[in-house]
């Protein structure tokens, strides 16, 4: 089903893989983020629009009120553009045809799919940064992506539509000698000339059937974000960063008007067919309409919310769609109200603050954005705030939401929830789609996914025999994450004997492995993404999904191996984080030992064991060459247990005067209490009567 | 914001100092040590291998020469032999052999025996042996001693030595022959002299002293200090002690050129200075070449920051608890010398000028502080986030008319104000994490200036540094520096831009917003220290300077507050000593004692040598043109074409660049 053009997908040994997972819902029905890109099919008055939430969605106009249809998901990232080729108009066998959608991203893919079934067809991996902008010349069946890596490739849609699994090499020819990164492109209809704008400030124009550079074209004095050509490719329009849109005569080589309407970027332009209206948008919120011939008398049509990103203006010129940075797309008409441009026009004052519309005719409305975050210090909840100022408890580990607690305060919520107890940072949290992304990675920037232990009673999780076992947070996630691999729980014939044996965790409930780990799963519908940590992604998949053939096949490939170790290979982590400390008698003890013990455990153990320790070798014991804690007391039976009770009564622990609670563990003494993490902390005991 | 203010840190040098791009690397001792090593063994084979040959052989073409010169017969084959040997006996000696060739037709006095050590001092490879024994030998034996020292003076130096060789020939610049005061030695301005390897000193000392009211303002703040009385505290006092020493210089330079009757003053040693410059900065310390650069901005950074410290220390009379007194002993006690200001990070230091406090007594410093804002704009949602900041100096990269497309046709100044306003683009695995859109992206990082000082000092980021072996790289392109520089502050600028704007759209709008000029007065370039040579740590500094009107001038302050009395000061050459004078801090009157102390007097500057095809006086006494080269001990006249000709052409790369309003 999903062919992969791997043509640079060698790196994967070189960058480090991190893994990660998006926290959502099974069926996103609204953008969560601002939508980038717009494209509208006339046939079935379908309007197919590209999220920075990674998702593309198809609406149907014709039904306002329930307009949402299906979703394209594959992208990782911000989708930055999407063209609808065919148009439906020449292809004869339209409704044969599988209409292809393609759709550039943040995530330095171009993918094509398939528009009335909505799957990814296949994915081109060419572009070396963010792909910024696409552009389609309709009578060739043409489409040229561009992006931040300065290039420009050309693509041929019968070919990208006939890609398989088997024949997955495209050839592309590319247009290069850009200097900066290109924010814009167009193409005309016949596919005889494309333009490029960059942060070079200027225009490029291409002959894409020689790759050669016709001209450039100077003017704007910043980054040019919107551009439209003409159907025989002789007239240009620009809409800037700098505010100004211009007019361009190819034939001229120069710039035949310049329009000032806009206080900020120009972002978003569109143009009737015979080019004698253009419809502008940008970031302050404005958008104008004005003829070409009168450049001078714009007419503010309308103003949205947010800053504007994409228009669409329908074939039939009678509606503009318009997308910003605000979630939700609004529908504007362009009726006859407008027909007294003219007349409007007198009145150069109020133009300046009275839109002509204030209401579209229908909005597809959005969903919140996640913008803030805090990690709770269990480190395993996240407290979120939306767009909307709802406020949202999230468990990381089980990849779900907990409770929505509405419109609340954030940070007294946040101090509320906070506990004091320590645990290693496991995670980051990605906010970039405006719902949870989180990475797992091996030791980065002192995150280190394997470095969270915590006794499975504090994680809440029953254990059998009531005994308290270590759980480690990033291997249960990570088994939890691929559980429906069938390498994660089918053994090869040679080794199936050993794999009944591997697995300490496993081991410990005298289970045999079987698949994921022992107390919880994730939804199936998690998409899980492995990628190069700040880079390409290699592979997004859902979580259910990974019992797929084509599916383990590419999971074999993309695993790193330090997943493999944990999933496959059940290898417990080793814990490595070591709390160093001193155990002395405190002074109303009266207990005299001159020997000064540096002792070294494990972060996440218990006061109690230290207390038992205490309690067996250095008073009840008798001998004094307890230099160490054992670390291995978890296992244990019954007279442990006495012992640990025992212990408890017996023996009190403080720390800087503070009597120690028996569960809390040494790095939350370290944090909380001892409060210096470079020293050693100086534990005293005390036997109570 | 926390992500924001990292990558702002992250930043910080390029857009300042310390950068990994711009310098060598501060004191690396392994580094020194393997350079060390690297000169002692090509100074062990020069001495010991090359050094004798050449010796001998020069000795052997010299007897033979006077062999020669004894018989008459011989004397005509005597020319074409002499001029031969200079390619085959010594190629590579032979410039100085062709150099005696010129001391002896026009007796210029570029080697003539004077009480200074002279330009061998340069180079440290001289030992004080060496020197005498050049001075008590004839002449024949003397220059040869000479074209050895540019053999010892060991691979690396030969370039600059055969450059400086070059340009004390033909004054700036070998193909400048031509031009008026080519080679005009003058009188009246004592030279400096070069205590080995302190040329980079005497460049900047050149400068300043030539900078339009630097002297002025220094003799006002030299007053201030020294009646602020003694401190306790032994860092501030030695920091006084430097600036004092400072306008000792200038008092003993203005001392030699009132006192001197005769022709050539001798150069003035300014070892004082070089001694209270290395206590309050250790960096300085041992005889090798330094960075002008550094130098410059130890001054500055002295001048504008001890009037606060001073203002700070006052109110109680004693320097802050803690850091003052028992740091002075302690640093005492164990000969720790003072820690050099250099570690603490620009900004904070800058920021810790106190407008109205600074006010009062920083005259001087002040007139070196602009202001500039260091925006980032993401590329995305073009939300600009900016930072204001005071600095003593613009970094300007090297900008060549390569750098831009052929078919653009931009001029020199056009080329050097597009370097002024470099803009840096984040982007590739160096995206901007936009806070606004929670994703990394791409980025423009732009620098405005909100306020130009008065003094403007832009350095050239000429080297750059190698990151594997520390070694500077330097970057010779030539880029010319306009003789006139517009002002470039953010008013300006936008005015400028909304110019050309309201000139290409034709938008009535654009028109409705257009203000009338407003536009800051242009700054002159005033002085210009150069750098001749491959790396930081080699090479050789020498500065031109502007002889402008202005410092001859009388004290500013008297000439705003008495316009009247002014204008017959002017027609007086000395300024009257009754004068009252009221520093702009204090409202006590004092006496303007500038000019008689360390004042410039520019009547006494005339060339030394008669101007040869220069008849018309008038035109060549025409000041805004005439600029003084000053190379350590040697001062000669040349006129502005002959500067722009050097900054375009010569190996002499303009380094640091004074810019002032006039």
């Amino acid at each position: 089903m999903i062919t992969s053009h791997r043509q640079n997908s060698t790196h994967s040994t070189r960058k480090k893989v991190q893994i990660s997972f998006v926290i959502r819902d099974e069926v996103e029905k609204f953008h969560r983020s601002s939508v980038n890109s717009l494209q509208y099919d006339p046939h079935l008055q379908r309007l197919y629009s590209a999220g920075r939430d990674s998702i593309i969605r198809i609406w149907n106009c014709k039904n306002q009120r329930e307009p949402y249809i299906q979703s394209m998901e594959h992208h990782t990232d911000w989708v930055n553009d999407i063209v609808l080729c065919c148009g439906g108009k020449n292809c004869e066998s339209w409704w044969d045809a599988a209409v292809p959608v393609i759709s550039a991203s943040a995530d330095t893919t171009v993918k094509v799919w398939n528009a009335h079934k909505g799957f990814c067809m296949s994915t081109l991996r060419t572009h070396k940064d963010y792909v910024r902008a696409l552009a389609y010349a309709r009578d060739r069946e043409q489409v040229a992506s561009a992006g931040l890596d300065k290039a420009i490739f050309l693509w041929d849609v019968q070919t990208l539509t006939a890609l398989t699994a088997s024949n997955n090499t495209v050839t592309t020819s590319s247009l290069n000698g850009n200097k900066d990164s290109i924010y814009s492109l167009a193409m005309n209809p016949p596919g005889t000339v494309i333009v490029s704008g960059s942060t070079e400030k200027q225009l490029r124009i291409w002959d894409p059937r020689t790759g050669n550079k016709i001209m450039k074209l100077k003017g704007h004095t910043d980054n040019v974000k919107a551009l439209i050509v003409n159907r025989d490719g002789t007239q240009v329009i620009s809409g800037s960063s700098d505010g100004t849109i211009k007019l361009w005569s190819l034939g001229q080589q120069c710039c035949t008007k310049t329009i000032m309407l806009h206080e900020e970027g120009v972002w978003a332009l569109q143009v009737n067919e015979n080019f004698t209206t253009i419809y502008s948008g940008g970031r302050d919120k404005l958008i104008y309409k004005c003829e070409t011939r009168a450049p001078d008398k714009g007419v503010l049509l309308c103003q949205e919310s947010a800053p504007v990103l994409k228009m669409l203006l329908t074939p039939d010129n009678s509606a503009l769609y318009v997308a910003t940075t605000n979630s939700a797309i609004k529908c504007w008409p362009l009726n006859n109200r407008l027909s007294h441009v003219e007349d409007y026009c007198d009145n150069e004052e109020v133009r300046e603050l009275r839109p002509v519309m204030t209401q579209p005719d229908w909005t597809i409305k959005g969903g919140p954005a996640i913008k803030t975050y805090a990690v709770l210090n269990d480190k395993r909840h996240v407290l979120t705030r939306d767009t909307e100022e709802n406020v949202a408890l999230w468990d990381i580990l089980k990849a779900t939401k907990v409770e929505e607690l509405g419109k609340v305060d954030f940070e007294s919520e946040k101090q509320k929830r906070n506990k004091a107890i320590f645990v290693p940072s496991w995670f980051t949290v990605d906010l970039k789609t405006g719902m949870l992304t989180i990475h797992l990675a091996e030791k980065r920037d002192e995150v280190d996914c394997l470095s969270a232990w915590v006794s499975a009673k504090e994680a809440d999780f029953p254990t059998q025999d009531g005994l308290d076992v270590k759980l480690n947070y990033g291997e249960l996630l990570l088994k939890a994450l691929f559980e429906h691999w069938p390498r994660t729980y089918m053994y090869d014939d040679n080794d199936g004997g050993e794999g009944a044996e591997a697995g300490p965790v496993a081991n410990q409930n005298g289970f045999s492995p079987k698949s994921g780990n022992d107390y919880f799963s994730i939804p199936q519908h998690t998409p899980v993404i492995i990628s190069e940590i700040q880079g390409r992604t290699l592979y997004r998949l859902l979580c259910g999904d990974a019992g797929g053939d084509t599916e383990g096949v590419l999971l074999n490939e993309m695993v790193p191996p330090w997943v493999l170790d944990i999933v496959v290979e059940k290898t417990s982590p080793k814990p490595k984080n070591k709390v160093y400390f001193f155990l002395l008698p405190h002074a109303s003890s009266g207990i005299k030992r001159e020997k000064k013990d540096r002792l070294s455990a494990n972060d996440f153990i218990q006061i109690r064991k230290v207390q038992e320790h205490v309690y067996e070798k250095v008073l009840g014991g008798g001998s004094d060459t307890g230099s160490t804690t054992n670390n291995n007391n978890d296992r244990g039976g019954d007279d442990k247990a006495e012992t640990t009770s025992l212990a408890e009564e017996r023996v009190q622990l403080l720390c800087n005067d503070k009597v120690l609670d028996p569960n809390m563990d040494l790095r939350t003494v370290q944090h909380f209490i001892w409060g210096n993490t470079s020293q050693d902390i100086v534990l005293f005991y005390r036997p109570i009567k | 914001m926390l992500l924001e203010e990292y990558s702002w840190f992250h930043t910080d040098p390029v857009i300042y100092k310390g950068v990994k791009g711009v310098k060598t690397p501060l004191g690396n001792p392994l580094q020194e040590q393997l350079e060390e090593e690297a000169v002692r063994e090509v100074r062990y084979v020069a001495y010991g291998v090359v050094a004798p040959i050449i010796v001998s052989v020069g000795i052997l073409g010299n007897i033979l020469v006077i062999a020669l010169l004894r018989l008459p017969q011989f004397k005509v084959i005597m020319t074409a032999l002499d001029n031969s040997g200079e390619y085959s006996m010594q190629g590579r000696g032979s410039s100085r052999l062709s150099l005696r060739q010129n001391r002896k037709r026009s007796l210029v006095s570029d080697i003539s025996p004077a009480p200074e050590p002279r330009t061998s001092h340069r180079f440290r490879t001289f030992s004080n042996s060496e020197a005498d024994d050049r001075n008590k030998t004839p002449p024949t034996v003397r220059k040869m001693s000479l074209s050895r020292s540019v053999m010892t003076s060991s691979g690396r130096r030969t370039s600059t030595v055969s450059s400086q060789s070059a340009g004390s020939n033909s004054g700036v610049g070998g193909a400048t022959g031509d031009l008026g005061y080519n080679g005009g030695y003058v009188s009246g301005v004592c030279p400096l002299a070069n205590m080995g390897n302190t040329c980079f000193l005497n460049s900047v000392l050149y400068a300043l002293r030539f900078l339009p009211g630097f002297t002025h303002d220094l003799h006002h703040l030299h007053m201030h200090l020294q009646s602020a009385g003694e401190q306790k505290d032994v860092n501030l006092e030695q920091r006084i002690q430097f600036l004092s020493e400072l306008h000792r210089v200038f008092v003993r330079l203005g001392q030699e050129e009132r006192s001197a009757s005769e022709k050539r003053i001798p150069a003035f040693e300014p070892y004082d200075f070089l001694e209270a410059l290395r206590v309050v900065n250790p960096m300085f310390e041992g005889n090798r070449q330094q960075d002008a650069h550094e130098l410059l901005h130890c001054l500055l950074d002295q001048l504008c920051h001890l009037p606060q410290d001073l203002l700070q220390v006052r109110p109680n009379g004693t320097a802050p608890a803690g850091w003052g007194d028992s740091c002075g002993a302690s640093r005492d006690h164990e000969s720790i010398p003072p820690e050099p200001k250099k570690s603490r990070r620009r900004s904070e230091r800058i920021q810790a000028i106190e407008e109205d406090s600074s006010k009062a007594v920083d005259v001087v410093g002040s007139k070196f502080v602009g202001r500039m804002c260091l925006e980032t704009c993401c590329l995305e949602c073009e939300q600009v986030t900016g930072r204001e900041e005071n600095f003593l100096e613009v970094c300007v990269p090297v900008k060549t008319k390569a750098d831009f497309e052929e078919d653009e046709s931009i001029g020199e100044p056009q080329v050097f104000m597009s370097a002024l306003n470099e803009e840096e683009c984040l982007q590739d695995n160096n995206k901007y994490w936009c806070d606004h859109c929670f994703h990394h992206n791409e980025a423009r990082r732009s620098v405005h200036f909100s306020q130009l000082p008065h003094h403007l000092v832009i350095h050239v980021k000429r080297f750059s540094a190698y990151h594997r072996n520390m070694n500077t790289f330097k970057c010779t392109e030539a880029m010319p520096a306009p003789l006139i520089l517009p002002c470039f502050c953010r008013g300006c600028y936008l005015e400028k831009q909304r110019a050309t704007h309201g000139e290409v759209g034709q938008d009535g709008r654009m028109a409705g917003t257009k203000r009338p000029n407003l536009s800051h007065l242009p700054y002159y370039l005033t002085a210009v220290v150069c750098h001749l040579g491959a790396t930081l740590s080699s090479g050789h500094y020498l500065s031109f300077v502007r002889l402008s009107a202005l410092q001859s001038s009388k004290c500013p302050e008297q000439q705003q507050q008495q316009q009247q009395q002014q204008q017959q000061q002017q027609q007086q050459p000395q300024p009257p000593s009754h004068q009252a004078h009221t520093p702009p801090a204090s409202s006590t009157k004092v006496d303007c004692q500038w000019m008689r102390c360390c004042g410039l007097q520019l009547d006494h500057i005339r060339p030394l040598s008669v101007l040869n095809g220069h008849s018309d006086e008038e035109n060549s006494r025409e000041q805004d043109k005439l600029w003084l080269e000053c190379d350590d001990d040697k001062i000669k006249l040349v006129t502005s074409q002959e500067v722009c000709h050097m900054m375009r052409t010569t190996n002499i790369t303009p380094y640091l660049l004074f810019y002032s309003h006039l």
